[in-house]
């Protein structure tokens, strides 16, 4: 009984051993943005459950830059903050989040235009964490995009 | 019978380990390049950020406008000089000629091949106007000289690594930086760094 004792407090100082030593990003912004974005409305496809659920996609805004593109930012969020979820990743040793995205860029016939930003570039979370992705358009003709995630297979 | 089972024994075990480690490759096949399957490495900029460079440069530039002219006409660039200050031979070209690409892609300007630092610069330009008093060529259709195209802009850089080893833990830090200069003023109109950092820990044995 005592040993059952033992063996389930141990098992519990190393969890919380392991989840103090998480680093989670905490944020502050003002209440009243003065901001005017022009939102995105997005369609998402999801086929991995694991990176959905880690990642919160918080907007997507566009503009259009000096040299006459058209930019869009997505603003995300790590997820993976809480007891189970920095249990989980410490453990596994996905702690900080790998993830790689990319923008494949569409012009006005729906054609993806080749450019060398259309690369998976690598992205790191904190448990918490806000990041911003930002992706130009090759050309001015570009009238769309598609933002593809994944998890990192090389940094797990 | 144990004896001689015995002094076979090293034998067979150094096949079966010699069989094992044979069977542990894997046959030529085709990756993403830069993709998540292609290979990280400390003591080298991989092709993923070959890439990264590029397409964070090309991003930048397009973006910013610099490359547009007031008149409407569109900017010539050359490529020069990305000096090359870390301690590892890097082919330049791998970064220069995705970004000619991305600028003829952009349509904000044209790349010249006349001038320009290494690769960039294509010698038969100059050679084809050399044959003007060759009879070997009916002269009417040699190039004339006073048709090429001067450049407004220089876009050069140069790329800087700093090595850090702690104990068994080594890491690099490369640094690009790229500008692009306006000819007619000798002013940057542009600039862009890109940086990373990649660390390994060796393994104890």
């Amino acid at each position: 009984m005592k040993r059952h004792f033992l063996t389930t407090a141990a098992a519990l100082l190393l969890a919380l051993g392991a989840v103090g030593c998480q680093d989670t990003v905490n944020t502050v912004e003002n209440r009243d943005p003065a901001m005017t974005p022009d939102s995105v409305d997005t369609r998402a496809f999801s086929t991995d459950s694991f990176c959905r659920d880690r990642l919160a996609l918080i907007s997507m805004r566009r503009s259009t830059t000096p040299g006459g593109v058209m930019m869009v930012q997505a603003q995300i969020r790590s997820e993976r903050y809480g007891f189970w979820s920095e249990l989980w990743s410490g453990m596994t040793g996905t702690n900080p989040y790998h993830v790689l995205y990319r923008f494949d860029w569409l012009d006005g016939s729906g054609m993806a235009v080749s450019t060398a930003a259309n690369a998976w570039q690598p992205l790191i979370f904190a448990p918490g964490e806000v990041k911003f992705i930002q992706g130009v358009a090759p050309n001015a003709r570009c009238r769309d995009f598609v933002l593809s995630v994944r998890e990192d297979p090389s940094a797990r | 019978m144990i004896k001689r089972l015995l002094k076979i024994l090293p034998s067979a075990v150094g096949l079966l380990a010699a069989l094992t480690a044979s069977g542990c490759g894997s046959s030529a096949r085709y990756i993403e390049p830069g993709g998540p399957e292609a290979l990280v490495t400390v003591s080298a900029v991989d092709p993923a950020e070959w890439k990264r460079v590029a397409g964070e440069a090309a991003q930048s530039l397009v973006s910013s406008g610099a490359l547009k002219r007031t008149d409407g006409a569109p900017s010539v660039v050359m490529i020069g000089r990305v000096r090359n200050y870390t301690l590892i031979h890097l082919e330049m070209g791998l970064l220069t000629n995705q970004l000619r690409q991305a600028i003829l892609t952009s349509g904000q300007a044209r790349v010249t091949s006349a001038v320009g630092y290494s690769g960039n610069l294509d010698r038969a330009v100059r050679r084809v106007r050399n044959n003007e008093n060759d009879d070997l060529f009916n002269q009417a259709t040699v190039l004339k000289r006073g048709t090429v195209v001067a450049p407004n802009f220089s876009l050069a850089g140069a790329v800087i690594q700093q090595n850090t080893i702690s104990g068994r833990t080594e890491e690099s830090y490369y640094m690009f930086h790229l500008t692009l200069t306006d000819l007619k003023t000798g002013v940057a109109v542009w600039e862009k760094t890109v940086d990373f950092a990649k660390q390994a820990t060796r393994p104890l044995l």
